[in-house]
């Protein structure tokens, strides 16, 4: 699947589209960010609830592509800012994890 | 959210270090008033005035399990809608936003300016009341705190005059002209808004020194883990990064309160994280594995009521790094 499709097959909201085209190939589920660093792959997505201008960096350095925020939560404006330097897409939604890990999951099968 | 008037890099240091190093039980007065959901709002107005207190934690029978908190607001409303004579069960505000007691003291301020309250119940780690704060307590405990800082700064400026008067003249630029380059770091505790900014910086850096991508990454892992680590263990420290053209060191060195078991740290999954901590989204205890993972050499030296200091290596060229594993073995 894209990056894209988040918000194309799976309507969830734009935050940051960091780059729509690339692909994503695996995806991750975690709220303890050096989890996520530990363990995530190379062009994942990662879903998540934490909101917060180090989930960016945790994301840059792990290789992820594309982070979704859960749960309706906001994405304060200095993530924002540092997803768009850095390329990564941010997309929220008020689903929670489990469920967003399935949809995702469902696309890339 | 407005954040505090305080800066990194625009406050002075001690200043930012008192606000984010002083935890919230530490400023908490013990003095607060209790009152069960069974007394009358009558009864406990009558309290409120003789104890001239703002507030009233309605607490369990054993007096330590939070239930809700009566304010004057609360008051003035059952007066007007004549239900003062009714329990406080009904009335009192039952979502109450409370503190952790091990959480740093900008916290309490920001939560003081994101609500309008006079008061926040403080509880500690079995979640039972361990007090109350509130604006004027900060106040004291800052005023007071500053008074002392500014009392030691007022000496060791008297000191430094007195070694720079002693060292003029030295040659300092001789360090600069091998080709190595040193920066230098501070790490604050607990600045969670602060916390990566290091890491980040010291990855721009690279990037501007050509030094190829995949190596950045294994260096920023390095020193984002550490610096995080810093910030959430340690009483702060410093973050050393020596580059040279064949290996960028970084030498993490912090003030305690140092590691008891430093095996048992560096297993994955191992972790004394407190549970405000994980809900920013550290203590997964995978921070010290990442970090050697990524690292061609990686030493730690800790112990408890001791700095940790960390030395992890990570090699520019892949031949100097073969000779060096061959000198090592
Ligand atoms: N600088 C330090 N000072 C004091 N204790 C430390 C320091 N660094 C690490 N520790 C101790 O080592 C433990 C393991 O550290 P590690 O970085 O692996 O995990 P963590 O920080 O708890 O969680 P994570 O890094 O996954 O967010 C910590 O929980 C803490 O007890
Ligand atoms: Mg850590």
């Amino acid at each position: 699947m894209k990056v894209s499709d988040l918000k194309t097959k799976l309507a969830y909201e734009e935050v940051c589209a960091g780059n729509p085209d690339a692909e994503i190939r695996a995806g991750y589920t975690s709220d303890l960010l050096s989890d996520v660093m530990g363990n995530a792959l190379d062009d994942s997505v990662l879903v998540t609830i934490q909101a917060h201008k180090n989930t960016v960096a945790v994301a840059t350095l792990a290789g992820i592509a594309a982070v979704v925020i859960c749960n309706n939560r906001e994405v304060p404006a200095d993530m924002a800012e540092a997803a768009a330097d850095e390329e990564v897409a941010v997309y929220r939604t008020t689903k929670n994890q489990f469920t967003v890990s399935c949809e995702i999951g469902a696309l890339l099968d | 959210m407005r954040t505090i008037p305080f800066s990194e890099g625009e406050s002075p240091l001690v200043l930012v270090d008192l606000i984010h190093s002083t935890r919230v039980r530490d400023v908490v007065q013990s003095g607060y008033c209790t009152a069960l959901k069974s007394d009358t709002l009558y009864d406990i107005q009558v309290m409120m005035k003789e104890r001239h207190v703002g507030g009233v934690l309605i607490t369990d029978k054993t007096g330590r399990r939070l239930l809700g908190i009566l304010t004057v607001a609360n008051i003035m409303k059952a007066f007007e809608d004549g239900t003062i004579q009714e329990t406080a069960e009904h009335h009192m505000t039952k979502t109450v936003v409370t503190l952790d007691g091990e959480m740093p003291l900008s916290f309490a301020v920001e939560m003081f300016d994101k609500y309008s309250f006079n008061m926040l119940p403080v509880l500690n780690d079995e979640k039972l009341i361990a007090g109350v704060i509130t604006p004027r307590d900060i106040i004291m405990y800052l005023l007071s705190s500053m008074n002392e800082e500014v009392a030691k700064l007022e000496e060791s400026v008297k000191q430094a005059q007195s070694l720079i008067d002693k060292t003029a003249g030295a040659d300092l630029d001789g360090f600069a002209q091998n080709k190595s380059r040193v920066l230098r770091y501070v790490t604050i505790r607990n600045d969670f808004n602060t916390a990566g900014k290091i890491s980040n910086e010291i990855k721009t850096v690279l990037k501007e020194m050509g030094i190829d991508k995949k190596i950045i990454r294994r260096i920023s892992v390095a020193a984002y883990e550490l610096e995080i680590n810093q910030v959430v263990h340690s009483y702060g420290g410093e973050m050393i990064f020596i580059i040279t053209p064949e290996k960028v060191e970084i030498l993490a060195h912090d003030k305690g309160p140092g590691i008891e078991d430093v095996d048992k740290a560096m297993q994955e999954g191992f972790s004394t994280a407190t549970d405000w901590v994980r809900s920013l989204g550290f203590g997964a205890g995978m921070g010290l594995p990442n970090s050697k993972r990524v690292s061609d050499l990686f030493i730690i030296n800790s112990a408890k009521g001791q700095p940790t200091d960390v030395r992890a290596v990570i090699f520019l060229d892949e031949k100097k790094k073969e000779e060096e594993n061959r000198e090592s073995l």
